[in-house]
């Protein structure tokens, strides 16, 4: 098993123990040699790794408990870079009593560093998901309003559950489409009414046609949480609205739109009445929501593609490589 | 697979650190270049000093009116460090002018890096920086943004208290660059335009701020931008001279006594 350096993302090979729908993504970059904890070590034999990659997710975390430690101890002994990214909230306590295994840990949420710290990660830090869909939305011609991809769980915070229903209750005043992708057990009954439910709609297509859509993510009920689904939407031409935080870090989308004029172009919203003043801003000014989009494609393809986090995986396994050049988006 | 074209490209790196520029039609006090050189002294030199490295050169901007006894005192620092090079400015050379009349023309990949003069970065900052000027050189950007995004805050008010920090738009950004293709901009490009801005008028900015309009917390905005997750990369000194000096809650305390990783800082 040969470590060759990799002088572009197209030469990685990537050892994934994670979900179909992350190797989906990261295949869009580079090689990924999907894992399982019943062949793992058959599967080794014939193919050379970049770097390991094990996703810190429940499922993950369940399906890998008895075979991760020898699957680490492998990779060790090849002098196989580890990595651990935690791509959900909140961590599990089988793979943070782990960390101190890997060569770096990584979170989705910043506020996941310290715990990982504290259990003895090294050189604990963040990295957010990211987009795996081309950025071709157009912004113009959309059928539907304002769009949830969603998702609910009774064992959400308290205080999440009321923050997410009150700014759904907003967004049902301008039109609000609850598209499934999880579970919506517990859902409010009020907001039952907003469920699509008729035949069921690629998340994709529901995207592209939304003008607007609520970025909150459908599994993970955390206010510092960042949801995927702010940068697929972006991709997919719409304009975002999101009740999570994390967006103020470092102005993350912070577009001129007048001179003199700053706004977030991806605004946080914590209850119905910002929401609809935001949705109002988004659907009542065609001119508006176009520039944001715009702006949004933008930023996106410049720092949130799958591309850029593979080159960051890249480097905490210590490669120096970068993600090709794409096409500039028109802004 | 088709692997990338395996080309050693012509490299040069430029550090920019802005020390004594007028914001103002007044020139800076005595008091205040004073207390700035203390901590250039204290934090930036010693880490610059200690580059695993030497293939860069850093410059420090001053205006041309930068009182004659604290230009000594920095020319003196020349003399010790062979990396470092006091750059002066004026009305009709301002830094962008300088950096510029710098790029040799047989440069494949000029890097431009921005430093506070009050910040530090680790020793091994400029060589990882440059082990991605081949992959850029391979790629089809223009212009690639490079950004370290973690490291430290010092602050040196009370204490010392140290703390992590994660920034994906730090003020220690690098711009890559083909300057053999097109202009060069580097990395203060939106400071320079405020500054050509300031000398020409010779006008009184209410703030100068890092982070202002346009600065580098905005850079990724316009740029394609690479994160490298590779090592804490920085340290951001927080004292009571600061613009802005506020801890963000991105930033989680260290244990007492616990001392930065990889950064050199004088006594």
């Amino acid at each position: 098993m040969p470590i060759e350096r990799p002088r572009c993302l197209r030469e990685l090979s990537v050892w994934l123990a994670g979900s179909d729908e992350l190797a989906a993504s990261l295949r869009t970059v580079c090689e990924v040699n999907v894992l399982h904890p019943a062949d793992w070590h058959e599967r080794l034999q014939d193919a050379h790794a970049s770097f390991l990659l094990v996703e810190g997710n429940n499922a993950a975390e369940a399906r890998w408990e008895t075979e991760l430690d020898r699957l680490l101890e492998a990779c060790e002994g090849a002098g196989i870079p580890r990595l651990l990214w935690f791509t959900s909230s909140p961590t599990g306590p089988r793979l943070l009593a782990r960390c101190g295994r890997f060569d770096q840990v990584l979170a989705a949420e910043r506020w996941q560093v310290p715990e990982l710290e504290a259990a003895k990660a090294a050189e604990p830090t963040t990295l957010w998901p990211a987009t795996a869909l081309p950025i071709d939305g157009a912004a113009g011609d959309r059928s539907d309003p304002v769009v949830w991809l969603g998702g609910w769980s009774r064992d959400w915070p308290a205080d999440w559950q009321e923050r997410l229903a009150s700014v759904l209750r907003g967004a049902s005043q301008r039109g609000l489409r609850i598209v499934p992708v999880a579970d919506l057990d517990g859902l409010p009954g009020d907001l039952q009414e907003c469920v699509d439910t008729g035949e069921p709609r690629d998340p994709r297509a529901a995207m592209r046609r939304a003008k607007v859509v609520i970025g909150a993510d459908p599994v993970v009920g955390s206010s510092t949480f960042v949801p995927a689904v702010v940068f697929d939407a972006a991709a997919c031409g719409a304009a975002v609205l999101t009740p999570h935080d994390f967006v103020t870090i470092h102005e993350m989308a912070v577009g001129k739109v007048a001179e003199g004029t700053w706004r977030n172009m991806v605004p946080i919203v914590h209850d119905g009445e910002i929401t609809v003043e935001e949705l109002d801003r988004l659907l009542d000014d065609e001119q508006y929501r176009i520039e944001v989009v715009g702006h949004m494609g933008r930023i996106v393809a410049n720092n949130h593609t799958y591309a850029h986090r593979v080159a960051t995986l890249a480097s905490a396994a210590r490669y120096s490589v970068v993600y090709d050049a794409v096409e500039p988006v028109a802004v | 697979m088709e692997s990338p074209p395996t080309t050693t490209p012509k490299i040069q790196h430029l550090i920019e650190t802005r020390f004594s520029l007028r914001t103002s039609r007044n020139p800076l006090t005595r008091e205040w270049l004073d207390y700035r050189l203390g901590l250039l002294r204290k934090y930036t030199l010693p880490s610059v000093a200690a580059q695993t490295v030497s293939s860069f050169t850093w410059l420090l901007f001053c205006d041309e009116s930068t009182d004659s006894e604290v230009l000594e005192q920095l020319h003196s620092e020349e003399r010790r460090l062979s990396t470092f090079e006091v750059a002066l400015t004026s009305g009709t050379s301002g830094p962008l002018d300088v950096v510029r009349s710098m790029v040799k023309p047989e440069t494949d990949v000029l890097i431009t890096t921005r430093l506070d003069s009050d910040d530090a970065i680790a020793a091994r900052y400029v060589e990882l920086i440059q082990t991605y000027a081949a992959p850029f050189h391979q790629s089809g950007h223009v212009r690639l943004l490079v950004n370290c995004p973690r490291g430290y805050r010092l602050d040196t008010r009370e204490g010392p208290r140290l703390y992590r920090d994660w920034m994906p738009n730090s003020p220690f950004h690098s711009l890559f660059e083909r300057p053999r293709q097109s202009e060069p901009e580097t990395v203060l490009a939106a400071a320079h335009e405020g500054l050509r801005k300031r000398y020409a008028d010779r006008q009184r900015l209410e703030t100068l701020r890092t982070g202002h309009t346009g600065g580098h917390s905005r850079m990724h905005q316009h740029y394609p931008t690479h994160q490298d997750e590779s090592m804490p990369a920085w340290l951001i000194v927080v004292h009571e001279g600061n613009m802005v000096n506020r801890i963000p809650p991105t930033a989680h305390e260290q244990a007492v006594g616990a001392q930065p990783t990889g950064i050199t800082l004088g006594a």
